[in-house]
């Protein structure tokens, strides 16, 4: 499917506060998750209560904003009440998509809430025409979010041969690894990022100053030591530094985030529906920022000017960007 | 006593921002700007909620997040983002990480505004003394970014 129409912008809200946030800086569509296991931000004191989430949907409803709503974890066996609760919950209160990974609360929710619109997240790592045109058939997925994996030619190619909307991540926090199959951060803490929604959890992180350098320690390992001129990272396996042979560095990825803003034009000629930001783990500084800058490049191309670039740089993960796979400079 | 108050009212008025915390209610915080003498220790289910401190006074704590007393302020009250500040090394954070989380997602739910809070605690003076802070907080702002001087300071 490919879109002719403005392209949307997708916010992520952490919090009551960051979804009025965004909502003012001019998103136009808001994701968010319960305050519990069935998101894949499940992160200590963030996240919405019930009375919250129906609160906002009313409240971005009366500014003329969507929301959508998360539920992109795995159930546990045995527990897939907790999920599905949710998934009725949203219904409820009126949500305008749940995004989902699952394929049994994909089945649940097109079977019970045929009525509510349901998106595939990226969790579900769906990143060919066949694995998408599978979940449009079998569950009336609308929406797919894309594995950030993709260069822009092949997201071009899967838009000519699907029947959905896709949406494609414009900045934040990168992540290069088969999501929701990544396991990496189980092997040091024990907890899985696709079960319970943290990857890397704050329980299982130290940050450890010695001198003038600062360690940031998982489990029982280090992932890097930056000294005090060097910007730090998130202390996550994939972005860790190790010795491998001859090699010390960044085995897996660089400590960046994702800035493709100056590739708007080219999402959209690809075919791209709307455009993420990630981030619900950020505060209301940073979803305020990023929103505000990224409304301005979305417009500025629909009207016909060029983009900017850059601005988002301070608020990126080492202070540094990256277009990540969707120019994949390495092949 | 002013800053107890006015951390009391704080949580007391967000109670539905500061239940977030609530796995983390009884842990210890040692807030250190590092640009003035003193230091901060807060737990937020205690009677007395905030102890003021010289700088450096040892003492146990289970999270301590240190960094200018500036950013420390304009993080508070949501204006810059933690994380940015973290990853900068602005700040530095020890300590239990989930209940730094908790505390700074509640605080960022909570939309502070400091000098309104800190002004409607003189009563019938309140609306002079918003006034008086909201002339005052654009002259201090820079000069705490600048790093001002304060008598005793030791710095870090």
């Amino acid at each position: 499917m490919t879109s002719s129409s403005r392209l949307e912008l997708v916010c992520p809200a952490g919090t009551p506060a960051a979804l009025r946030t965004a909502i003012i800086a001019g998103a136009d569509t808001i994701y968010c998750g319960f305050r519990d296991e069935t998101n894949a931000r499940n992160f200590p004191g963030l996240n919405f209560s019930r009375a919250e989430m129906e609160e906002s949907i009313a409240y971005a409803h009366e500014r003329e904003t969507k929301v959508f709503v998360a539920i992109n974890t795995f159930p546990r066996a045995g527990e897939k009440r907790l999920w599905r609760c949710a998934i009725d919950d949203c219904a409820a209160f009126g949500a305008d998509a749940i995004i989902l990974a699952d394929l049994g609360l994909l089945a649940y929710a097109a079977d019970r809430h045929p009525q509510l619109r349901r998106h595939l997240s990226v969790q579900a790592a769906a990143a060919n025409a066949d694995s998408i045109g599978f979940y449009t058939r079998s569950f009336g997925i609308r929406r797919v979010v894309l594995p950030r994996i993709l260069t822009v030619e092949e997201i071009a190619a899967i838009n000519r041969e699907i029947d959905c909307e896709t949406e494609a991540f414009i900045f934040g926090s990168l992540c290069v690894m088969a999501e929701g199959r990544c396991s990496l951060s189980s092997y040091v803490t024990g907890d899985s990022p696709n079960l319970g929604g943290v990857c890397s959890p704050g329980s299982h992180v130290t940050y450890r100053e010695s001198g003038a350098e600062l360690a940031s320690i998982l489990g029982a390992f280090t992932m890097h030591r930056v000294p005090h001129d060097v910007p730090a990272p998130y202390p996550t396996v994939c972005k860790g530094q190790f010795k491998a042979g001859k090699f010390q560095g960044h085995v897996f990825e660089d400590p960046a985030s994702l800035d493709a803003s100056r590739l708007i034009p080219q999402l959209a000629m690809a075919g791209v529906t709307a455009l993420k930001i990630e981030g619900r783990q950020r505060g209301r500084a940073y979803v305020g920022d990023a929103v505000r800058t990224l409304r301005r490049f979305v417009d500025d191309y629909a009207a016909g000017l060029p983009i900017g670039g850059g601005a988002l740089n301070q608020l990126s993960e080492g202070q540094s960007t990256t277009q990540g796979a969707y120019r994949k400079k390495w092949r | 006593m002013m800053l107890r108050r006015l951390i009391t009212k704080i949580v007391a008025g967000h109670s539905a921002s500061f239940s977030r915390m609530a796995p983390y209610a009884s842990a210890v915080f040692l807030i250190e700007p590092t640009d003035i003498p003193i230091q901060f220790r807060a737990r937020l289910d205690s009677p007395t909620p905030i102890i003021c401190q010289r700088r450096p006074t040892a003492c146990t704590w289970d999270a301590r997040i240190a960094g200018p007393i500036s950013s420390l302020l304009a993080m508070a009250e949501g204006a810059l983002d933690g994380d940015a500040l973290f990853f900068s090394r602005e700040i530095t954070i020890e300590g239990n990480t989930d209940a730094i989380l908790a505390l700074r997602n509640a605080i960022d739910d909570a939309e502070l505004n400091l000098p309104d809070e800190t002004a409607d605690l003189l009563g019938p003076l309140s609306p002079a003394a918003k006034r008086a802070l909201e002339v005052a907080m654009p002259i201090m702002r820079p000069l705490l970014n600048g790093g001002i001087a304060i008598r005793g300071a030791r710095p870090t």
